[in-house]
């Protein structure tokens, strides 16, 4: 854990964080008509790739953004801040 | 007539359903219901308690109407990921919930609901948002004026600029965008932002005059300018935790002097000056302060 991420962790705002193997190694999994296609390499065609995430709780943009300046990615690439959507799983659901 | 309450009554209602988007659109039905019931009726004894009151009404029948549809289509949506919903999903309570409640006062900033005007202008001229989206956003829920209006300022189709407000709103809720003051240690850079979004006001206030000035002469109106941005500037300049800024005087300053009001510029420059800004700052206002 790098020294970002360990204070994201004492404060007790970081969920999870991982970086990723490089874009080389990524497969693309796509079903169409009931039939998985699989494709070499990573799903968007662009010259940036997505390197990692880190997700974090927070109140509001303003917390996330602070934060996001941290990481070490911040000052040698960029980092992209979104919230994630909340999607209440059906077990949280009150019966009926 | 509503144009002086506007702004009080975006902020009021903004804080009170937690959506921009939605306080906008009900403090406009509100101010429809003023025009047919006011004439009738009268005109009550506080016109703005009566709008935010009637807009916050609205607001929340809307968001009632919002969640029954929503609660279907989450139904609908469960049952198509099936028992695999939320097992690969994080979580996160910022997540998609934008201006979710009332704001939360935080170790570092001050008490919320205190201040909705100036909550309501630092979330308009957030720098997440892109400037020019921040400065129309401003135009319409501080300043009042009709997405016609804006439109013309900016020399766009009236749907490009709609579209443009839509834009920047729904990247407030699904950002997470705060509606509050910002702490104390992050004011400058945030005050700054708010002063690029009143210096562009401003400048597209002339624009739209110059723009004017070119196709319908008869329509050029110089003074709308920088009388909008003064009336942002001495809402924000009003409060005292701000009024220690020089910034915030030099902006008044330069705006007072394009409206003439000589007397008033000198005493804001002044004012600069006495917040000891850098000295070749310094300089430059004592300088600048008997140029006429």
């Amino acid at each position: 854990m790098g020294a970002a991420t360990g204070a994201m962790a004492r404060a007790g705002v970081l969920l999870d964080c991982a970086p990723l193997q490089p874009p080389a190694a990524a497969t693309t999994v796509r079903v169409r008509d009931g039939e998985t296609l699989l494709t070499d390499g990573p799903a968007a065609e662009i010259k940036e790739h997505f390197g990692g995430y880190t997700l974090v709780e927070c109140a509001d943009l303003d917390e996330a953004l602070k934060w996001a300046a941290t990481l070490p990615a911040a000052r040698v690439a960029k980092v992209e801040v979104r919230p994630v959507v909340q999607v209440v799983a059906p077990a949280e659901q009150p019966a009926g | 007539m509503f144009r002086a309450h506007w702004w009080a009554a975006v902020a009021a209602v903004t804080r009170q359903v937690g959506d921009l988007e939605v306080a906008e659109d009900a403090v406009q039905d509100a101010c429809a219901a003023a025009l047919a019931q006011w004439p009738v009726e009268g005109v009550p004894a506080s016109p703005r308690g009566w709008l935010i009151g009637t807009a916050r009404h609205k607001a929340l029948d809307r968001l009632r109407r919002e969640r029954r549809r929503a609660d279907k289509e989450a139904e609908a949506m469960r049952e198509e990921w099936g028992g695999v919903a939320g097992s690969g999903l994080a979580m996160g309570r910022g997540g998609g919930a934008g201006l979710a409640g009332p704001a939360p006062v935080s170790a570092t900033g001050w008490a919320a609901g205190t201040d909705d005007e100036l909550a309501l202008i630092f979330t308009c001229c957030h720098p997440a948002l892109d400037p020019a989206a921040g400065v129309g956003l401003t135009l319409r829920c501080v300043c009042g004026l009709a997405t016609a209006e804006i439109a013309a300022a900016f020399l766009v189709p009236e749907p490009t600029m709609a579209q443009r407000l839509v834009r920047a709103k729904r990247k407030i809720r699904q950002a997470g965008i705060a509606f509050r003051v910002p702490a104390r240690e992050d004011l400058p850079a945030r005050l700054s932002a708010v002063l690029r979004v009143v210096y562009l006001v401003f400048t597209e206030g002339h624009l739209a005059a110059g723009g004017d000035t070119l196709i319908r002469g008869d329509l050029c109106d110089m003074s709308e300018g920088p009388a909008a941005g003064l009336v942002i500037l001495d809402t924000v300049g009003g409060d005292t935790r701000l009024a220690r800024w020089p910034q915030l005087h030099i902006a008044r300053a330069e705006l007072l002097r394009r409206l003439g009001r000589r007397a008033e510029a000198v005493a804001a420059y002044e004012a600069a000056i006495a917040l000891e800004p850098p000295a070749p700052e310094r300089a430059y206002l004592a300088r600048r302060m008997h140029e006429w």
